[in-house]
């Protein structure tokens, strides 16, 4: 008896824990007219997401929550960007940040497709993982049978990381260029003489990123980002091989030129034996915006930045100009329609199905009913007799449960409610 | 037969079904207008209109068990019961150790082991945090 009251008690304990995750952040939308679907600003904690695209068109909910995962993933590995690294690394990293969260975007999906069925759930605006829904049609991966089957959700999960690199590297990456840039100059200027490679809190920064849903995707990736940036290069020469008067004085190149340093705090005692340098500051919430406006974005800065990024020469005609949207100026309105919307938890270790002991038992069920991995195969006959005993995402009957249902719902206990504004 | 057992039990199971679950309730002593609502909603739910004939004159716990023992004879009724009560213990958020101790002394007259009783109770705890997940969504 006293082990099972010990054993109930862990099980309240952890089930009080994964309730207080269950919690709202603040997220608000803004129409937009441009081409980002969504930001998130370290130094305020803030997620943005836009409700339409430069047509005017609304995004679907998927498109949106999906866009909301993505900017997510950079809110919960802000902290890398406070270990002790390089330029050149944190150049690096800041792909692989990019990388992971078009990953998430993917898994996102991926679990719709297994609730739904509808391999439409791929096929967003951007075109961006129309490879996974082809490898789907011609069942070279089978996410459903990776719920049960071992060499099937390897082959999956490697599909995933590769193929999700091969298209970022391809499509994005030379738009992230001057991102990259960026935030490798604020490191610098934070972090100064301590800005120097650390191999290690390089690894672990990757393997925090790359490690979604459970499953760490690290290991089946097969190469390593590049910098190319000159301007990163001869900055990681200078915080590596350069004296302080050296270091200080790009910082103040830096400054001068518009770099804004992020707002963070000392790294405690045990951050630094971790590795860390400075500390993020993370915000319990996320603020709205306030204020309505506009953004311009003129003509002339989207053809200097395209420029800087070497896609323009002073060559074009109007119908490149037009191409990449130069020949009229951007602008962006905002809009005061704050939402609230639970991001999916993307870290949940569970949010990956994964092949287990009780998969392959209860496989007849379907994927969703197989997300609590349970190891023993003692178990099996355990599971059996509660087959149809609870079905998690309907009903516990039409006893008690059906109590419980319409309390969870708020409609139970109007009774008690009355009586209880009494007192 | 799960969704619906309810139709399926005696009027015999059914009263111990329902004086067991106001005994669960009562467990802790002091009944207050929350539990006292509880109980009503399950003698509506139970279809049993003697309310303060059962609730407010309950046997002793040792009896109750005894009945428990004597009428339950079938394993799935056996589940169900215990289902219930495990739901009921969960319909707050208070699950106490006096009633940890009474699921534990039921469980051993229906003959239902410990890992069983526990893979229920997740499987309660399981549900209720889908369900809060989904209301969470829906109020966006």
């Amino acid at each position: 008896m006293e082990t099972l009251i010990a054993k109930l008690k862990e099980q309240e304990k952890l089930y009080c824990e994964e309730k207080k995750k269950i919690e709202y952040l603040e997220v608000h939308y803004d129409n937009i007219e441009g081409v980002l679907k969504g930001s998130f600003q370290a130094a305020t904690e803030e997620i943005k997401a836009y409700t339409s695209d430069i047509s005017k068109m609304n995004l679907s909910e998927l498109d949106l929550m999906a866009t909301l995962v993505h900017e997510n993933g950079h809110r919960e590995n802000a902290d890398i960007y406070h270990l002790e690294m390089s330029p050149e690394q944190i150049y690096n990293i800041n792909q692989y940040d990019e990388l992971g969260q078009k990953i998430r975007e993917l898994l996102f999906r991926r679990n719709e497709y297994l609730k739904s069925g509808d391999i439409n759930v791929f096929n967003n605006e951007s075109k961006d993982f129309s490879y996974y829904s082809d490898a789907l049609m011609k069942k070279e991966i089978d996410p459903y049978e990776s719920a049960r089957d071992p060499n099937s959700f390897t082959k999956e999960m490697s599909f995933i990381m590769n193929e999700v690199m091969n298209e970022w590297q391809q499509k994005y990456a030379p738009f992230y260029d001057e991102q990259n840039t960026s935030v490798a100059k604020e490191y610098f200027c934070r972090t100064g003489q301590y800005a120097r490679a650390n191999d290690e809190n390089y690894d672990k920064a990757i393997k925090q990123i790359l490690t979604i849903g459970g499953v760490d995707f690290n290991q089946y990736r097969t190469r390593d980002f590049q910098c190319h940036s000159a301007e990163i290069k001869k900055l990681n020469e200078i915080a590596q091989n350069g004296d302080k008067a050296q270091i200080a004085a790009a910082r103040e190149k830096l400054i001068r030129e518009g770099v804004t340093v992020i707002p963070s705090l000392q790294a405690t005692p045990s951050q630094k034996r971790n590795g860390y340098l400075t500390r993020h500051n993370p915000r319990s919430s996320l603020s709205l915006e306030k204020d309505a406006g506009k953004i311009v974005i003129t003509k002339e800065e989207k053809i200097a930045a395209l420029t800087k990024q070497g896609i323009f020469d002073g060559t074009e005609d109007e119908k490149d100009l037009e191409m990449f949207g130069c020949n009229k100026d951007m602008v962006i309105h905002y809009k005061e329609t704050p939402k609230k919307k639970k991001i999916p938890d993307l870290s949940d270790e569970n949010f990956i199905v994964k092949p287990s002991a009780k998969n392959v038992e209860s496989s007849s069920n379907g994927a969703e009913n197989s997300q609590k991995t349970t190891a023993s195969p003692s178990v099996a006959k355990r599971l059996k007799e509660l087959r149809g005993l609870v079905k998690r995402d309907e009903s516990l009957g039409n006893g008690a449960g059906k109590i419980m249902q319409k309390q969870l719902d708020g409609r139970l206990l109007m009774t008690t409610m009355r009586q209880q504004t009494r007192y | 037969m799960e969704d619906d057992f309810i139709a399926n039990l005696s009027t015999e199971e059914r009263l111990v079904f329902l004086k067991t679950m106001l005994m669960m309730i009562k467990t802790d002593a002091r009944v207050d207008d929350r539990e006292r609502a509880l109980a009503h909603e399950l003698m509506k739910t139970y279809n049993v209109s003697e309310f303060n004939e059962i609730f407010e004159q309950m046997q002793s716990k040792e009896a109750l068990l005894t009945e428990i023992k004597n009428v339950i004879k079938e394993r799935k009724k056996a589940l169900l019961l215990l289902r219930e009560l495990l739901i009921i213990v969960h319909i707050d958020d208070d699950f106490d150790e006096k009633e940890m101790i009474f699921i534990g002394q039921i469980a051993h007259v229906l003959n239902i082991d410990e890992d069983l009783v526990l893979e229920l109770n997740q499987l309660v705890l399981d549900y209720k945090l889908i369900k809060l997940k989904s209301k969470k969504l829906m109020e966006s």
